[in-house]
């Protein structure tokens, strides 16, 4: 099994579903600082790039019972990364302090093997070069590569804004490896008008996600495979965290009858 | 040499070649070549600043990164205590608009034979003089953006031409300010989300596209702390479950058509109880009851009940009422709201409904709103296209798209072909601009000074400057300016001489630090402060019947505001937010619930045919169980044929085979489409 | 009719005159692969401003810290613009006929010297570097050797502030890189280091880098 570092610095979400309106504002402002390629047809989604996906759930009941929830998924960064014991060329690995999942895009053969370990989806594979047509080209971000056709490419927390955040706590001679809150947050977590998405460190109790990831609400996704994402997501409506995993009939939402994978080491 | 000598050669020249670095560099720079294929963009580093302004696409505060001189992207200005930091999916896409492909780059003139050509701006300018010179009295100026400063000077440019004909784009705001008007009320209608716990809204999604949305959403944020308890208590009344129905705490199913009977039926349930009744409102006690609305709406009457009862134990409720594709539901629905907030006390109160003192015009020719709203440029249109009324000789399109967003029933391109000359300024090529005579490119909304003044749904006055960003790329103007400069070749004197000064005016009028507000792109907000019940007369309510509930299928059209609004298209980069519930196959999707598709007889994924009165276009079925039955939902916003390839090719336009009806008494249009879904 | 007097010698072997055309190519490659392929590759171009160090340092007396500094964001300004050299350069303040060309060409139409310049160590799109981490202050406690940040920054950088000229820049021209571009096993030399484990924080987590 593999065993990753236990990281001082975890850098991670909470994501409130009762809060999010499913407006996409995080998937916008993710592929502007991002340098996203754009698409003119998003319809086939097989082949849409979104690093940070909004999806519609519900409650499968029908009307009236029936209720809807929206739910962002970025990458989980997982503390047991699949895609990292996969990759062929370690294009992709989890060896930083923050542990964010790095994804080094000029190493990455194109094998989309990690595509296919990720129980998220949230890897996405350039099947096409990019093409800003016109002047668009001109609203590249300096800070994050633009990749060409053939390799995968996955959320990265904004990493480009992690690695400014410490120049800044360096040139002001201040712990790059202690950040607060304010210096490093991602795109999507500062668009969010309803302030659905909180993000920081969570080993830090400073930080707000320290003490939201231990609500009675908070839950993550797929939590019995043993990914160990560190992304929660919070929801006060019960049928919304059994949404997380796939319960049977009679397992109880979060039970103590888990299944514990790699977390056996 | 000899053959073997050759081979010597060779193998002596293998082994030199390969003890040398020739072959391996060679192998690692073709790797780098690989990396660096041509087509692909590099990277331009630079100076990087971050600028402060105001979207003028929604009004939603921002900071603009630029780079080296070149717009970057847009991010909320957490500086900004009326928005919060957030931005919406809109503001989201301003940075790519301003390079996209559908910027219209230099004037363009319609020749004879109806294709346009390339014009110069000395050719639009002596057109547009001679011209307007022509058309005294006979002129008409349209727009869309009624929370501009800029309006004063359109308003009073038309005035000073010698007419009145002065309109905004049917919306909301015109129904609501109609209403006010007609019960009594004097100002400007406001309604204070920020301080209210508890608030009913019927239709209007004002988490995504109706009112002051960064605004909104910023309260939402803070009455909604994460992990805690709400203080605000959100009742949401529509046909489908949208964006603003997943966040509130109840949704009201409601029908399309009925909601003067629901709301009807909610404000007789609260004058029975008697709590501020007067007499103009208890004629209305018995209009509605619950089990009528129940059954005319489709609404679960115990879930109504407890809506009544939610209201009258609030301390500060809320109630509003617009609709989902911004356009008109008429003023009735917004008389019973205001009735509502009536019988329970609230109007100006702390959260609830406040009548804010109305702008007064920065020029002495400008045009008051209350004059402005009691026009409406559907019924216009209508006439002119039906001979009924004369036709202007000159018509100004600014910054709005009525070729696509008015349904057939408006008849725009009839009217704008009775039009001598049409002059439509546009930053983006849209359908208008291929129904008009000169398209001229005005300058985007990062592009130029304007502002952003108590827009509609606001609960107090604000106020935020919006600065150029950039300059007006390829030939753009600021459309102020030009007008300015029109007046000035025409020898008229609108009272200002450039648009900052004009902002400057409006900085003095509020008595706000002008430099400080263009420089921290901060919102100037100015408590409300008037308290005072005014006396309201609900006696024009009693005369009006509800309209009576479609007996067919309704249809609820909707916004997706990431997909931009009809002045914009669809930006660069919102493709990603269409989702398959909205757009698949080059589709508009249709969605129903089960029994709405068991009646018509569709199974989910299905291609049909969707028929209203004005036509029909092709549909893909998908089952939604967040749809109340007989209602089917589209969105709007598809079907574009202008703009670039990221608006076109994408499905039909709902707008186009709506059904537009004259309400009785105000003549506003009304949104209400009966709809039918058929095999395809 | 054959004469069978003759003795008929077996043809003698051709053993392809010995070691000869093995040698000749040996060496023949050899110097194509040393000398020749090299400096085909590279392609050689010149500073758009034949920029002249020395003056600025010893004549005007300026510190590497006024055109070269890290911002307060963090960043680094590498390349000064324009601007900052039209302080002193709005009006010619030497005999010296390329000043005169840059404030022809450059300061009086505004245009920017530091998009032309040709960066020796240009990183590749994918690169992130902080000059801010990588600084004399954190490296000197135990690199004694390095007592100036000139000696420190020409560790990886040319050292142009001796110089009256710019180096001539070579471009390779199959991978667009410069000649003097630190490839990753030449950061590694640190990043990599087993002495630096534990000590420092140079890691050599691909994140710390790569973009």
């Amino acid at each position: 099994m593999a065993h990753f570092k236990d990281f001082a610095v975890r850098y991670g979400m909470v994501i409130d579903l009762d809060k999010c309106t499913g407006c996409g504002a995080c998937m916008m402002s993710c592929q502007a600082e991002n340098n996203v390629a754009p698409q003119e047809d998003a319809g086939n989604k097989l082949r849409a790039l979104n690093w940070l996906k909004v999806y519609r759930l519900s409650n499968n009941k029908e009307y009236p019972e029936h209720e809807t929830v929206f739910l962002p998924r970025p990458c989980m960064q997982c503390g047991n990364p699949s895609c990292v014991t996969v990759c062929p060329v370690v294009a992709t690995d989890k060896n930083e302090e923050g542990g964010i999942v790095s994804q080094v895009t000029p190493r990455c053969i194109g094998c989309r093997y990690c595509m296919a370990s990720c129980p998220y989806h949230a890897r996405y594979f350039n099947w096409f070069d990019p093409y800003w047509p016109g002047d668009l080209k001109e609203a590249l971000s300096p800070d994050v590569s633009t990749r060409p056709r053939g390799v995968v490419e996955k959320c990265s927390f904004c990493h480009q804004r992690l690695m400014k955040a410490k120049d800044k706590a360096i040139a002001n001679g201040e712990d790059p490896l202690a950040l607060p809150e304010e210096a490093y947050q991602t795109a999507c977590t500062e668009a969010c008008p309803n302030g659905a998405i909180v993000f920081g460190d969570l080993n830090n109790p400073e930080h707000r996600v320290y003490e939201l990831k231990q609500s009675p609400y908070a839950f993550r996704l797929l939590e019995r495979l043993g990914t160990d994402p560190q992304v929660y997501y919070m929801s006060k409506r019960e049928w919304v965290r059994r949404l997380g995993d796939n319960y049977l009939g009679h397992e109880e939402t979060g039970s103590p009858e888990r299944v514990l994978l790699n977390n056996s080491h | 040499m000899q053959r073997r000598g050759f081979l010597k050669f060779a193998l002596g020249g293998t082994v030199g070649l390969a003890a040398s670095p020739a072959i391996w560099t060679t192998l690692y720079d073709l790797a780098y070549w690989t990396q660096n294929w041509g087509w692909i963009p590099r990277l331009q580093n630079g100076e990087d600043l971050s600028v402060a302004t105001v979207s003028k696409l929604d009004g939603t505060p921002l900071k603009v990164r630029v780079v080296d001189g070149r717009v970057i992207n847009t991010s909320g200005n957490k500086d900004n205590a009326y928005s919060a930091g957030g931005l919406t999916p809109l503001a989201a896409s301003e940075a790519q608009l301003l390079y996209a492909e559908s910027r219209i780059k230099r004037p363009l003139k319609r020749g004879p034979d109806g294709g346009y050509a390339y014009t110069s701006w000395e050719d639009a300018e002596s057109i547009l003089k001679k011209k307007t010179r022509n058309a005294q009295g006979s002129l008409a100026f349209l727009t869309s953006d009624s929370s501009s400063s800029l309006n004063d000077i359109f308003s009073a440019f038309t005035a000073e031409n010698g007419s009145r004909d002065f309109f905004f784009m049917p919306s909301d705001e015109q129904a609501a300010a109609v209403a006010w008007n007609t019960v009594g009320g004097s100002g400007s209608l406001g309604y204070d989300i920020a301080n209210s716990d508890c608030i009913l809204a019927v239709g209007a999604n004002f988490m995504d596209s109706w009112g002051t949305v960064a605004h909104n959403r910023a309260v939402f944020k803070e009455t909604h702390p994460t992990g805690e308890n709400a203080e605000q208590a959100i009742y949401y009344a529509g046909a489908m479950q949208n964006n603003t129905a997943v966040v509130a705490d109840t949704w009201l199913p409601v029908k399309p058509g009925t909601e003067e009977i629901f709301l009807g039926a909610v404000l007789s349930e609260l004058i029975k109880n008697n709590i501020m009744a007067d007499s103009s409102l208890s004629a209305l006690a018995s209009r509605y009851s619950i089990e009528e609305a129940g059954k005319a709406c489709g609404t679960d009457t115990e879930q109504m009940k407890k809506l009544v009862s939610a209201l009258k134990n609030a301390n500060r409720p809320l109630v509003f009422a617009g609709t989902t594709e911004g356009q008109s539901l008429g003023s009735t629905v917004h008389m019973l709201a205001i009735a509502i907030n009536a019988v329970l006390g609230r109007i100006n109160q702390d959260g609830g409904m406040v009548a804010l003192p109305e702008r007064e015009p920065l020029l002495p020719s400008a045009q008051r709103y209350s004059d402005i709203f009691a026009r409406n440029f559907v019924a216009y249109s209508m006439q002119i296209a039906n001979g009924m009324a004369n036709a202007p000789k000159l018509l100004f399109i600014n910054d709005a798209n009525p070729v696509y967003a008015l349904s057939k029933d408006a008849q725009v391109k009839e009217c704008l072909a009775k039009i001598d000359y049409t002059v439509c300024f546009a930053a983006h090529w849209n359908e208008t601009c291929a129904e008009c005579d000169l398209v001229l490119p005005a300058a985007h909304g990062l592009e130029r000074f304007d502002d952003v003044y108590t827009p509609y749904g606001s609960g107090n006055i604000n106020w935020t400057l919006a600065k150029p960003v950039t300059a007006p790329r390829y030939q753009a103007r600021p459309v102020g300016e030009l007008i300015l400069a029109l007046a000035d070749e025409l020898g008229l004197s609108l009272g200002v001489n450039d648009i900052p000064s004009l902002l400057e005016m409006r900085a003095n009028a509020l008595h706000a630090d002008f430099k400080e507000y263009l420089e921290s792109g901060d919102t100037y907000q100015e408590a409300f402060h008037d308290f005072s019940v005014p006396t309201l007369n609900f006696m024009p309510l009693h005369s009006k019947q509800a309209k009576a509930p479609l007996s067919e299928i309704a249809l609820h059209t909707y916004i997706n505001s990431a997909a931009g609004n009809p002045s914009t298209g669809i930006p660069p980069y919102a493709n990603r937010a269409i989702t398959e519930y909205q757009l698949q196959d080059g589709l508009c999707v249709a969605q129903m619930n089960k029994a709405t598709a068991q009646k018509l007889g569709l199974a989910d994924k299905q291609k049909a045919v969707l028929e209203t009165k004005n036509g029909s276009m092709p549909v893909l079925v998908r089952f939604y169980e967040g749809v109340m039955p007989d209602v089917v939902a589209v969105m709007a916003g598809l079907g574009h044929t202008g703009f670039d390839r990221f608006s076109v090719n994408k499905g039909n336009n709902i707008l186009e085979i709506t059904q537009i009806d004259m309400e009785a008494g105000s003549d506003l249009p009304v949104w209400l489409s009966a709809v039918n879904v058929v095999k395809g | 009719m054959e004469d069978k007097s003759k003795e008929v010698k077996p043809a003698k072997k051709c053993c392809g005159c010995g070691f000869g055309p093995f040698l000749v190519g040996l060496v023949l490659a050899l110097v194509i692969g040393w000398s020749v392929i090299p400096a085909i590759k590279l392609e050689e171009k010149k500073q758009p401003i034949q920029f002249n160090h020395v003056v600025h340092i010893e004549n005007a007396g300026m510190a590497c810290e006024e055109c070269h500094f890290i911002r307060e964001d963090g960043s680094f300004n590498g390349l000064p613009n324009t601007a900052s050299c039209a302080a002193c350069h709005e009006e010619a303040v030497s005999e010296s006929a390329e000043e005169k060309r840059f404030i022809d060409e450059y300061v009086k139409k505004g245009r920017e010297i530091r998009n032309e310049w040709l960066v020796y160590q240009k990183q590749p799109d994918n690169v992130f570097f902080s000059h801010a981490v990588h600084s004399l202050e954190r490296c000197a406690n135990c690199h004694t050797e390095f007592e100036t940040t000139q000696q420190f920054c020409n560790i990886c950088h040319l050292d142009v502030a001796s110089t009256t000229t710019p180096p001539v820049y070579k471009e390779n021209r199959i991978s667009t890189y410069s000649v003097n571009t630190m490839k990753m096993p030449e950061c590694e030399a640190c990043h990599a280091n087993p002495g630096h484990y534990g000590t420092t924080n140079a890691s050599n987590a691909c994140f710390v880098c790569h973009k």
